[in-house]
């Protein structure tokens, strides 16, 4: 009788256990809850999303803002090595805190560039998000003031940094860092317009590129990593975009495969002429750069 | 006995000789994950001096022509992203002007010229230099793009491979497509088969010629001076044969325009040479930078011999 009370009492109290500990998973010491939807965007009294990347008594040792880690790797467990959700990095978080020249890199490099967190692309909550045609994976929007812009004295100042909330394609958004939307042939930085046929060389109305480059993406234009993928690298629909997070192309860049400017691939060296060459010869080997001009 | 204090020292030694290389692999792979960029102020251009050193420049001896996809030249004049305000084309200034970081001053390559000044290249005396600033005056100018292809665009220069190795710029044809003569019709284009300095006289016609007057004869009476080695037999106009009349050649541009001739100064600036002239009293002499192009010793230099015999001697 008496071992019978105790059994059902255990029995009870681990239902219990099982009923409070609703949808948290424990990760060793911390418990965050188990993402069902999205939980960057749409924050009800009832909804359950805040509790995914913050634990409020169950947080990391080491973490952020109860979050899993530091703010700048908050997003690795769940966008680079788990698997479990949309992934980008090749899934692979070295890739993410690396220094080569192939992604926008937690860690930076030695050059002028700063480094980038998911955090100064991506806002977490889904506030403060720029509209541009087509998109919806909260970008952040940014003001004239953009700490995060790479400082080049003058370029800000003469109209290559587009900033405001509704934009109308995706290179207006990169001029939030990168400000060099520029459309002019003389200007402080690489013309974005289609190729033309009336370019003057010497007096002499020419072409002297023939593939556009209106786009930032004209030019840095490498789509894909080949890998090799982290552990957790998951199925296809879940296969987040290479670019901007880290390509085979050194600076998102390709690179003409042969000298008559023809072929695409990954450029291996920031420096190779075969990023110009890829537009600025005809890819026949009859006019272009070297060649008729 | 000690045996743990050795322990531990000796694993602390493997720890920081660990950290250390990890450290210079890492400074390594940075070095090489740099591209080489050289920052000047606020903008970017590849520097030769360490780019040269690429694999894909191997054999290159400067960013001017052979461009292939592994090759880095491009940058080391073009910078995307970095380029200078008052530049053009993403030069580092304007196209006229755009040679003179390198070739001029601060003058970073090997070849100088303009004895290393930008004043002698935009000065207004243009008659030591080929120089730009007559623009200005509203006479021809020359900028270093009108005589040089900085490309190296094999069809933008002439068909002589020894005047390529210097990317003169020029047509391989003497007409165009409407008749028009490219050159002074009396030297043709330089040919392939033209040593270096037939090729360059020839090329100097391609500016100091036009439809009334050319410089490029062969001829003793046309309306220029006749190019050509001493003959040894001139007739004066009475018949009498006066053997020598001229003791050095006259065959090439450079024989009279000769200061400085096949170095790097000619025929870009050659100072108190005027037009590139020298001058002596006769041919056995040393010549003299010629103050003015009109002074006789431009003429006395080749006309008289040193021992009596020339003009104003036996003619």
């Amino acid at each position: 009788m008496k071992l019978r009370m105790v059994l059902a009492l255990a029995i009870v109290v681990a239902l219990g256990l099982v009923a409070a500990s609703s949808a948290f998973a424990v990760w060793g010491d911390s418990t965050y809850l188990a993402a069902s939807g999205n939980p960057h965007v749409g924050y009800l009294t009832t909804s359950n999303k805040c509790g995914v990347c913050h634990a409020v008594h169950g947080a990391k040792l080491g973490g952020e803002k109860l979050l899993q880690s530091t703010a700048a790797d908050a997003c690795s467990y769940c966008h680079i090595t788990s698997g479990l959700y949309t992934t980008v990095y090749g899934g692979d978080v070295n890739l993410y805190n690396g220094a080569d020249n192939k992604g926008h890199s937690s860690l930076g490099i030695t050059d002028y560039d700063a480094s980038v967190g998911c955090a100064d692309c991506h806002t977490v909550h889904g506030g403060g998000t720029v509209t541009i045609a087509g998109s919806n994976r909260n970008l952040r929007t940014f003001s004239a003031n953009n700490s995060f812009a790479q400082v080049r004295t003058g370029y800000a100042a003469a109209g290559y940094q587009v900033v405001g909330a509704t934009l109308a394609d995706m290179s207006q958004w990169c001029s939030g860092c990168h400000p060099y939307r520029n459309t002019g042939l003389n200007g402080l930085t690489h013309v974005m317009r289609s190729a033309t046929t009336t370019y003057s060389v010497g007096g002499v109305q020419m072409q002297v590129a023939w593939s556009t480059s209106a786009a930032c993406s004209s030019c840095h234009s490498s789509a894909t990593y080949s890998g090799p993928y982290g552990a957790n690298w998951p199925a296809a629909a879940l296969q987040g975009v290479a670019f901007p997070h880290y390509t085979d192309g050194v600076r998102f860049l390709n690179s003409a495969t042969a000298d008559n400017g023809s072929g695409s691939a990954a450029a291996t060296v920031a420096s190779q002429d075969g990023v110009c060459l890829k537009c600025h010869r005809d890819g026949v080997g009859t006019n272009g750069v070297g060649y008729n001009f | 006995m000690r045996t743990g204090k050795v322990t531990c020292y000796m694993r602390t030694t493997k720890h920081i000789a660990l950290i250390v290389a990890l450290g210079a692999a890492f400074a390594l792979m940075l070095a090489g994950a740099v591209p080489a960029f050289a920052t000047y102020g606020n903008t970017t251009y590849l520097d030769w001096d360490v780019v040269k050193l690429l694999p894909g420049n191997a054999g290159a001896t400067s960013p001017h022509g052979g461009y292939v996809v592994g090759t880095s030249k491009c940058g080391v004049c073009h910078s995307v992203h970095g380029a200078a305000a008052a530049g053009e084309a993403l030069l580092q200034d304007d196209k006229a002007n755009a040679c003179s970081f390198c070739h001029i001053s601060p003058g970073v390559s090997t070849l100088i010229v303009y004895g290393g000044s930008t004043n002698n290249y935009s000065l207004t005396d243009t008659n030591t230099a080929h120089n730009t600033t007559s623009l200005a005056l509203g006479q021809d100018g020359v900028t270093c793009g009108d005589c040089h292809q900085v490309h190296a665009a094999s069809e933008q220069m002439t068909a002589n491979g020894l005047l390529s190795d210097k990317i003169l710029s020029g047509p391989k044809t003497d007409y165009n497509g409407l008749g028009d003569p490219l050159y002074d019709p009396r030297a043709g284009a330089p040919l392939g088969t033209d040593g270096y300095e037939d090729a360059l006289s020839k090329w100097c016609t391609k500016c100091h010629f036009n439809a009334a007057y050319g410089y490029y004869s062969t001829s003793y009476n046309d309306e220029t001076h006749v190019m050509r080695a001493p003959s040894g037999g001139y007739l004066a106009a009475n018949g009498t044969n006066l053997g020598d009349i001229a003791y050095q050649s006259s065959a090439q541009c450079g024989d009279c325009h000769s200061r400085g001739y096949l170095t790097g100064t000619w025929p870009h600036y050659t100072p108190g040479a005027a037009r590139f002239l020298e001058s002596a009293g006769n041919a056995s002499l040393a010549a003299t930078a010629a103050a003015t192009s009109e002074q006789d010793g431009v003429c006395l230099r080749c006309h008289k011999d040193g021992v009596g015999n020339g003009v104003g001697g036996h003619y």
